[in-house]
């Protein structure tokens, strides 16, 4: 269920209620009931994908604890060995198995080898990638001796399934979430107004920013060869715009709901149009993932430790896997090697940790230096979201191209203003609010303010709800 | 836990209470339209004799008053700038739910009737202001994919299509007014028209581009016409060009024994001065063509 829908609405209140009044007895009831419940959240898409996450859930949960009990460094590889290919081997062959075979089928056909292809009709289980990525750092950390394993099997499994974060992240760490569910949960009144504050504000970014974004992204990117190169630059702002909305929305949908529970998950996008640079922007994006990518990926292939040509070779590594985990198709391992591109100066010039405090720290405005870096590194994020958001790597091309060729000095074909307004909305409110946590973060406003701003927010989400329905774009991932 | 959750009903009522003053735009709506033809329609104010259904072709080419002096019945256009046939069947068992059903239906066939384009639509922004209606309210849900139950409780949901565009009075557009039983023909010219040129080739028609719920719904159309036995005449207007033999050859194909009443080739419908634009005349070549509609249904009524 999506958690803008009216099942959600009746969902999440009977959770909170059983939760907090019949199944507060201890840890174990606690545990046990967020398990059936993430397992009815995650049974509601498909239920025939419940015996995966559950198979996924006990090897890691059998693999860690013979991790710690063997003294064999040898032993301890192989079960992680059986980890990591159980869970890769799950995530490639229901996401990547139809790609391989076309594709080389395609780069066979190139040379004059011609080849039966044998493709599935594979449905890809939702938040395979996410939770896949979770059990992988458990096993990891394990292994690495940052965690001890659990031997409490119910722990482990609400741990891997618990169901605000299961099918869109954020991708939790072991070390973070794991050590919650082994601890009674206590309800607090301020960090459950905290988690109703962040709920609201990240459906009013799915459903005010991103699905009404949508409509007009989809009719551009769908038809883009008949649009002016306006129409085309608005799309691919809108698209910017959306694609944030979305992720963002639903990740504070999720770190909200969790706090209704008493659970406290990390922080997955820190306000990252207002980067200054690339480097910033990929600590401010998706955190989860790119810290994910740097803690057991690019540190252990040897990160910038020695010499500068690893460090050019681990950072193209980790931005072509990054690309690659989004989706099946060139377009996104182009979007991963773009970014890589944009990184490569900065990484080469030392500066790729410059710019690590809060923009405008203190201050109302940015300086104009500021505000041009910010500007530039949108105007370069947003081109590689065209080959995000475009089918194939021709059609990025081809609609880069067309900004170019078809522009005309006129008011471009495509001129939501409505949509200017709602995105000049949120990021008014975000940059007040970047030194937050997440812009309905006002706790500290008086209290008729407070309600005022909660009652603006929600009829604005009533009445700019958009007509089209549309799943949370990370669903595909 | 006690503090939050009287938070929560505080916040709930208050959100009602907020939302129940919706209930105000949400009756004006109605009365800022000028095209109230709709709300006639749904509120049964409209007793007519005959009604002329249709897209623009309907309520720019066909004159009731005109149908009305020389038939001596009463006549109404439910004709609507760019509705699709999917519309024309709602209005038509709209209007079939009153007690007093019509003897005489005419519906204007367009090019495009049964295959799907962007010009034709079904008009739900026709609908939107009357949302106050629980009936219309439940259409809009069908067709939006709305939740009902959200719209039974919360005005603000309810009316939300209508943000914020709706809430002004609306001014008759030039090429959308009203005049006496709904007729909307203009006497202007479209300033890109003025040097079009009369296209005197055949026109294509592929079958390939059909939409089967625009099909199902012109039999729909015929079938509620059939059943109420009401007279159904199909209308072929005049366009700025030759008329399209292969669309027409489908269409009786379709629609079988229904009498489709096809203009005649008259040396007006190759001059502009009788067209607004290439699809539709103006008043002066309205009044000529209505008036052989007219002398084609006497001839009908006759037989």
């Amino acid at each position: 269920m999506l958690f803008n829908s009216f099942e959600f609405i009746i969902f999440l209140p009977l959770v909170f209620i059983f939760y907090w009044f019949f199944f507060n007895r201890g840890i174990k009831t606690q545990n046990l009931f967020v398990l059936v419940v993430s397992y009815i959240f995650y049974g509601w898409w498909d239920w025939r994908f419940l015996s995966l996450i559950a198979f996924s859930s006990l090897i890691d949960f059998i693999v860690a604890i013979n991790i710690e009990k063997t003294s064999s460094q040898k032993t301890k590889k192989i079960f992680l060995t059986l980890s990591l290919i159980t869970n890769l081997g799950f995530l490639v062959f229901f996401k990547y198995y139809n790609f391989f075979v076309e594709s080389l089928s395609i780069a066979l056909e190139q040379i004059g080898i011609s080849i039966d292809t044998f493709t599935l009709n594979i449905v890809l289980p939702v938040g395979i990638s996410f939770y896949t990525f979770q059990t992988i750092s458990y096993t990891i950390d394990v292994y690495r001796k940052r965690l001890k394993p659990t031997k409490n099997i119910i722990n482990f499994f609400a741990f891997v399934s618990f169901f605000p974060q299961l099918v869109a992240g954020p991708i939790e760490r072991a070390t973070n979430l794991l050590p919650q569910f082994e601890k009674k949960r206590f309800f607090s009144y301020q960090y459950a107004s905290e988690g109703m504050r962040q709920i609201l504000w990240g459906l009013f970014k799915k459903i005010v920013i991103a699905d009404n974004c949508a409509k007009y992204v989809n009719q551009v990117f769908n038809n883009y060869e008949i649009y002016d190169g306006g129409s085309l630059i608005i799309a691919a702002i809108l698209f910017a715009f959306q694609i944030y909305g979305d992720f963002s929305g639903y990740s504070d949908i999720a770190i909200g709901t969790s706090k209704l529970f008493g659970f406290r998950l990390m922080k997955n996008f820190n306000f990252p149009y207002f980067s200054r640079d690339i480097s910033e922007f990929w600590r401010r994006w998706h955190i989860s993932l790119s810290t994910w990518f740097k803690d057991y990926l690019y540190i252990p292939l040897g990160g910038s430790k020695n010499g500068k040509l690893k460090a050019i070779r681990n950072t193209f590594i980790i931005f072509t896997v990054s690309g690659f985990w989004h989706g099946a198709n060139w377009t996104f391992i182009a979007w991963g090697i773009f970014n890589g591109i944009y990184y490569l100066p900065l990484l080469l010039a030392n500066k790729n940790r410059k710019n690590i405090d809060i923009i405008a720290h203190n201050k109302f405005l940015p300086s104009l230096k500021e505000i041009i870096s910010i500007i530039v590194t949108f105007f370069l994020t947003v081109l590689g979201w065209v080959f995000f958001r475009s089918n194939t790597l021709s059609d990025a091309f081809l609609f880069i191209l067309n900004i170019f060729k078809r522009f005309e000095f006129s008011v471009p074909k495509i001129f939501p203003l409505k949509m200017f307004l709602f995105v000049f909305l949120l990021i008014s409110i975000e940059w007040i609010q970047r030194q937050k946590e997440h812009g309905l973060d006002i706790s500290d406003r008086p209290i008729i303010i407070r309600w005022l701003i909660y009652m603006v927010i929600t009829f604005i989400t009533i009445l700019f709800n958009s007509p089209n329905k549309y799943d949370f774009i990370y669903f595909q991932f | 836990m006690k503090k939050f959750i009287i938070n929560i009903i505080v916040f709930t009522l208050l959100l009602f209470g907020i939302d129940s003053l919706f209930i105000i735009p949400m009756n004006k709506l109605p009365e800022l339209q000028y095209d109230k033809r709709l709300e006639l329609l749904f509120t049964n104010k409209l007793n007519f004799d005959a009604y002329i259904y249709g897209s623009s072709r309907a309520s720019r080419d066909i004159i009731p008053k005109q149908i009305q002096e020389s038939l001596n019945i009463t006549c109404f256009n439910l004709g609507f700038l760019g509705s699709n046939i999917e519309f024309h069947t709602f209005l038509l068992h709209e209007t079939l739910k009153k007690k007093q059903k019509p003897k005489l239906v005419f519906l204007t066939l367009d090019d495009k009737i049964i295959q799907y384009n962007d010009r034709l639509g079904f008009r739900m922004d026709k609908l939107y202001p009357l949302v106050k209606y629980d009936h219309i309210n439940e259409i809009i849900n069908k067709k939006e994919g709305k939740s009902t139950l959200l719209s039974r409780i919360l005005y603000s949901y309810r009316i939300k299509e209508n943000f914020p565009g709706n809430f002004r009075k609306n001014k008759p557009h030039k090429l959308d007014s009203i005049f006496e039983f709904g007729s909307q023909t203009v006497s202007f010219r479209n300033k890109k028209f003025k040097d079009t040129i009369y296209v005197d080739r055949e026109q294509s028609y592929l079958k390939d581009e059909e939409n089967s719920i625009l099909i199902d719904s012109l039999k729909s159309f015929i079938n509620l016409c059939n059943t109420n036995k009401i007279n159904l005449i199909l209308v072929y207007p005049p366009e700025f060009k030759a008329k399209n033999e292969a669309f027409l050859k489908r269409i009786k194909l379709l629609t079988k024994d229904i009498p489709i009443f096809i203009y005649k080739d008259r040396l007006e419908y190759k001059n502009p001065n009788y067209f607004s634009d290439v699809a539709h005349l103006n008043k002066k070549g309205a009044m000529i063509f209505t008036n052989e509609l007219i002398q084609f249904v006497q001839s009908k009524l006759v037989k």
